[in-house]
C-alpha cells in the first residue's frame, strides 16, 4: 500500500459507503460544487479538499482499482465502497510505520496554500539573488500573477531588500523552531530556491528523507498547512509572512457565488420559495444552496427551516444509529422530510472533525509510541 | 541549416533590433517554447511572449489583444489555426515569420507534425512577411520538402556543415541489457559530466535514474511527464552544477543552454542519424571537448522498428478510416473502433481534411507505407553507424550528402585516448540539516562570498 492509496481508503471509510468513488475524486481535486462542498463538511473530509488539485481521473480510478483487486474495497448493494476490515486493518498498520498528516486543512488553505508558496518562493530566490548583487536568473515561478505580485511587493516596499529578507529568514526559522511544529523542516526548506542552491524535487527529497515521493508531496502540504494556520493564528508573531497570505483568506471564497447570492436574500428575510421564484431556480437548488450554509455557516438561524423539536429528534436519531443514511432517519420520523433530515446532519456535522478524531480513534498509537514517531521524523 | 548550439535565435532576435521589427516564430515543442521565453527574459528583453494551449483563457486573451507590444511572438502551430489568432495577427505586422525546428514540417522529417502543413497558406494570410526556416537536421530530401511546404521555392539557403568536430564519436556494444546497465555505469565513471542521457522510453529513464541516484550519483529524469514545477528546478539544478546527469527522453529537448555539457550518452539507439546528430548537439555548446557515447546491444533496432510500425494505420484501417469519416461519424467511435493511436488519428483526419476525394483510401495507403519504409531506411542507416567498421564521422557526413573531411580527434574507430578516471561529486547539498539550508538558501554562514 502506497501513501495516496491509504489516504484514499480513509476517505472512502469516512464516506461509509454513502458517497462513491467519483464524490471523493472530485473532493481530492477542489470540485467547488455544492455538492462536493457539502460532502467534504458532512462527512468531515474537508482536509482532503482540493489536496491534490492536478490529479488525473485516470490515475484515480487506477489507483481504486488496486485498492478493489487486493480486497480493500467491496461494493455495497448500492454500489458505492466500503473499506473492508482487512483494508482497515493495513491503513492502521500503514500509519503505525507511517506519519499521519494530521494539519491538512484543504479546504481553507488548498489553495490559498498554492499561492502563498509561489510567493513564498519566488521571493526568497529573488531576494537570495537580488542582495548577492546578481539580477539574472531563472525564475522558479512561471506564473504571471504570482510575478508581478513579487514585483510589486519589491517595488512599492519601504523597507531596504535586505531587511525584508532578514525579515523573512527569522519567520520561518522562529515558525519551524515552535515546539509543536509537527514534522521535520526539511520537508519545507528543502524546497527553497536560492542563489546558489536550487529546491529539491519531491523525488529527489524522497531519497534524502528515505521515504516515498507521494509521502513527501502529502507532508509537505501538511507542514505548509501547519504553518499557515499559525501564521493566522499568530500573525503579530509573523507580521511578513500574514502580508503575503492575508488577501488569500477572504471570506467570501467560502461559499459558491451562488449560494452567496442566496445567502444575501435570506438575510433580507426571503424564504424558500420566495428565493426559488425571483431567481428561477429550482427549490431543490436553493435547498442545495441552504444546505452548504448550514455546514459552513455556524450563525444559519435552524428555525425557518426545522422546529426546534424535530431538530432534537433527528440528530437524536442520527447520533444513536450512528449514520447519515436519510432513510435510516426517515423511517424512524416519517414527520421529517429528506431536506430537514439533511438540514439537520449537516447543521451538526459542520464544525466536527471527523479527520483526526479518524486518527485520535483507530490510527493513533499509544503515546509513548506516538512520540518516538514524531521524534524520529523530527531527526 | 545551423548545428545546434551555433547560434539559430541570433539569426531571429539580431534582426529585429537592426530593422526594428516584430517577429512571429512557429515552435514545435510546448515546454521548448515556455523556456525560450524566459532565455530571452533572463538576458534583459522583456517584451516577448508564448501563445500556446498551455495558457488559461484570460492569458490568452491577454497576449492576443497586446500583441503590438510584443517584440518576440512564439506561437504553435495549433494557435496558428485558430482563427480569431490570425485576425489578430493580420492587425499588427510581422517583419519575419521563423518556422523554428523546420524539419517537422517535412513528411520525410523525423518528427513529422500534420498540423505544420498549413504553415504556407498562412504566411501568406499575413501578408508574405520574410520567412526564416530553421533546423539543425535536414537532408537535401527534407529541405526541398520544407520549402515546398512554405511555399518558398526560390529561398536562398544557409547551410553549414552538420560535423561538430569538438565531439568525439564512440559507440560501446554489449550482449545484454543487465551488461548495457554497468557499461553505463561505467561511462558515467569514466567520461566527464556534466552530461545528458538519452532514452527512447520514459520508464527506463526514471528507473535507472531511481538506480543510480540510490548508487549516490547526483541524477534525475527529466521527460514529458514530469510536472512542469519539477521540470523547473531540475533545469535549473543542471544549470547550477547541482547535478550531474539528466536521464532524458529522446522527445525532449533540454529548453535551457547548458554550455558545457561534456558528454552525451544515449542508451537506447535513435530512429535516425538526423535525430542522433540533433541530440549530439547538445554536447560542448561552449567549444570545449566533448564526447557522444552510443551503447548498443543485439536487437536495440527493434524498438524504433515497433515504434515506426505502430505510428502506421494499415490499409484496412485506412479503409474502414474513409468509410466511416466519410459517414460522418464521430472522431471519438473511430478511433475507438479501429483502434487508431493519436498520432495514426491526428494524420488520417489531417489527409481527410485536405483532400476527401474518390479513390482517397489508396493514395493514402501508398503515401503511408512510402513514408514507413523512408523510417525503416533511416532505421537500418542509423543501425549502420553501429555496424561501421572505418570511420562513424564519414559515415554521418555521407548521410547528410557532405564530403567528409579528416580530423584529429575523431572517433573510436580512427582511434580515441582513454578518458581520465573522474572523480564522483558528493552530495552534500542534499544531506544539509533544515538550518544549514536554510542559511544557505538566506546567504548566511559561510558560503556566502560573491561568485
Amino acid at each position: 500500500m502506497n501513501y495516496s492509496e491509504a489516504i484514499y481508503l480513509i476517505g472512502l471509510d469516512l464516506f461509509n459507503g454513502e458517497r462513491t468513488d467519483s464524490a471523493l475524486y472530485h473532493l481530492i481535486t477542489g470540485k467547488k460544487t455544492s455538492q462536493t462542498i457539502q460532502d467534504a463538511h458532512l462527512f468531515g473530509l474537508s482536509p482532503l479538499f482540493s489536496i491534490v488539485p492536478n490529479l488525473k481521473r485516470k490515475q484515480f480510478d487506477e489507483t481504486i482499482h488496486h485498492l478493489k483487486a487486493q480486497n480493500f474495497l467491496i461494493l455495497n448493494e448500492t454500489s458505492k465502497s466500503l473499506v473492508t476490515d482487512h483494508g482497515k486493518e493495513k491503513v492502521r498498520h500503514f500509519f503505525a510505520e507511517h506519519y499521519f498528516p494530521a494539519d491538512l486543512d484543504g479546504w481553507r488553505y488548498g489553495d490559498a496554500g498554492r499561492i502563498f508558496w509561489g510567493r513564498v518562493s519566488l521571493l526568497i530566490q529573488t531576494l537570495s539573488n537580488l542582495t548577492q548583487n546578481e539580477s539574472r536568473f531563472f525564475p522558479v515561478e512561471r506564473d504571471r500573477q504570482i510575478q508581478s505580485w513579487v514585483k510589486d511587493q519589491l517595488i512599492h516596499s519601504k523597507s531596504a531588500k535586505k531587511t525584508l529578507f532578514d525579515q523573512l529568514y527569522l519567520e520561518w526559522k522562529a515558525l519551524f523552531q515552535s515546539t509543536d511544529f509537527p514534522d521535520d523542516p526539511l520537508l519545507i526548506v528543502q524546497k527553497f530556491s536560492g542563489w546558489n542552491l536550487i529546491g529539491l524535487t519531491y523525488d529527489q527529497q524522497a531519497d534524502s528523507l528515505s521515504c516515498s515521493p507521494d509521502e513527501v508531496y502529502y507532508r509537505f502540504i501538511n507542514a505548509l498547512h501547519y504553518s499557515l494556520a499559525k501564521i493566522v493564528g499568530k500573525k503579530e508573531d509573523y507580521p511578513m509572512l500574514h502580508h503575503i497570505l492575508k488577501d488569500l483568506l477572504k471570506q467570501d471564497q467560502l461559499f459558491t457565488v451562488s449560494t452567496a447570492e442566496t445567502k444575501r436574500l435570506l438575510d433580507n428575510g426571503m424564504d424558500l420559495i420566495e428565493i426559488s421564484r425571483k431567481r428561477r431556480l429550482k427549490p431543490s437548488t436553493i435547498e442545495d444552496h441552504i444546505l452548504e450554509l448550514a455546514l459552513l455557516d455556524r450563525t444559519l438561524e435552524k428555525k425557518p427551516f426545522v422546529s426546534e423539536e424535530l431538530y432534537t429528534a433527528i440528530s437524536e436519531v442520527a447520533a444513536r444509529s450512528g449514520s447519515k443514511r436519510l432513510k435510516v432517519i426517515k423511517e424512524a420520523i416519517p414527520d421529517a422530510d429528506y431536506f430537514q433530515i439533511r438540514f439537520v446532519l449537516a447543521k451538526e456535522n459542520g464544525e466536527a472533525n471527523q479527520w483526526n478524531s479518524y486518527y485520535r480513534k483507530n490510527l493513533a498509537l499509544n503515546s509513548s509510541e506516538k512520540d518516538k514517531g514524531r521524534s524520529s521524523a523530527t531527526f | 541549416m545551423l548545428p545546434t548550439g551555433t547560434g539559430k535565435s541570433l539569426c531571429f532576435q539580431y534582426p529585429s533590433y537592426v530593422n526594428n521589427m516584430r517577429v512571429i516564430i512557429v515552435s514545435p515543442l510546448l515546454s521548448l517554447m515556455q523556456d525560450q521565453v524566459e532565455q530571452i527574459k533572463y538576458r534583459g528583453e522583456k517584451s516577448v511572449a508564448a501563445l500556446n494551449s498551455f495558457l488559461s483563457y484570460q492569458e490568452k486573451k491577454e497576449v492576443m489583444y497586446n500583441l503590438k507590444n510584443i517584440r518576440f511572438l512564439f506561437i504553435s502551430p495549433e494557435m496558428l489555426n485558430v482563427r480569431e489568432v490570425r485576425q489578430e495577427l493580420r492587425k499588427v505586422s510581422y517583419g519575419l515569420f521563423v518556422v523554428d525546428e523546420a524539419h517537422c514540417i517535412s513528411q520525410w522529417g523525423p518528427d513529422f507534425r500534420p498540423d505544420y502543413l498549413m504553415l504556407g497558406k498562412i504566411i501568406k494570410e499575413l501578408g508574405s512577411p520574410v520567412v526564416l526556416a530553421l533546423t539543425a537536421t535536414a537532408t537535401a530530401q527534407v529541405r526541398k520538402d520544407i520549402m515546398e511546404k512554405l511555399q518558398i521555392q526560390d529561398a536562398a539557403q544557409c547551410i553549414y556543415s552538420i560535423n561538430r568536430s569538438n565531439i568525439a564519436l564512440t559507440v560501446l556494444t554489449s550482449d545484454s541489457p543487465e551488461e548495457k546497465k554497468s557499461e553505463l555505469e561505467s561511462a558515467m565513471e569514466t567520461y566527464p559530466s556534466p552530461g545528458i542521457i538519452y532514452f527512447s522510453s520514459k520508464r527506463t529513464a526514471d528507473e535507472l535514474a531511481d538506480y543510480f541516484s540510490k548508487k549516490g550519483f547526483l541524477t534525475s529524469s527529466y521527460h514529458g511527464d514530469v510536472e512542469q514545477d519539477q521540470r523547473i528546478l531540475i533545469q535549473q539544478q543542471f544549470l547550477q552544477g547541482q547535478l550531474n546527469w539528466i536521464f532524458a527522453t529522446n522527445a525532449f529537448g533540454m529548453g535551457i543552454n547548458k554550455e558545457n555539457v561534456k558528454t552525451v550518452i544515449h542508451f537506447h539507439m535513435p530512429s535516425s542519424v538526423e535525430n542522433f546528430v540533433q541530440e549530439i548537439g547538445r554536447a560542448g555548446r561552449d567549444g570545449s571537448n566533448a564526447q557522444s557515447i552510443l551503447l548498443y546491444s543485439k536487437g536495440d533496432e527493434v524498438i524504433p522498428m515497433q515504434l515506426a510500425e505502430s505510428e502506421t494505420p494499415g490499409s484496412s484501417q485506412i479503409r474502414e478510416f474513409y468509410r466511416m469519416a466519410s459517414a460522418r461519424h464521430d472522431t471519438n467511435t473511430i478511433q475507438q473502433e479501429l483502434f487508431l493511436s493519436d498520432t495514426q488519428m491526428r494524420v488520417l483526419l489531417h489527409y481527410f481534411n485536405e483532400e476527401p476525394s474518390p479513390g482517397w483510401e489508396n493514395k493514402i495507403i501508398e503515401k503511408l507505407t512510402s513514408r514507413f519504409l523512408a523510417k525503416k531506411k533511416k532505421i537500418v542507416e542509423m543501425k549502420e553507424y553501429v555496424d561501421n567498421d572505418s570511420c562513424r564521422r564519414e559515415m554521418i557526413y555521407r548521410a547528410f550528402g557532405e564530403v567528409p573531411v579528416n580530423q584529429e580527434r575523431c572517433c573510436d574507430l580512427c582511434g580515441l585516448s582513454k578518458p581520465a578516471v573522474q572523480e564522483r561529486p558528493d552530495r552534500n547539498a542534499q544531506s544539509l540539516g533544515w538550518l544549514e539550508r536554510l542559511d544557505q538558501i538566506f546567504n548566511r554562514g559561510g558560503q556566502t562570498e560573491s561568485k
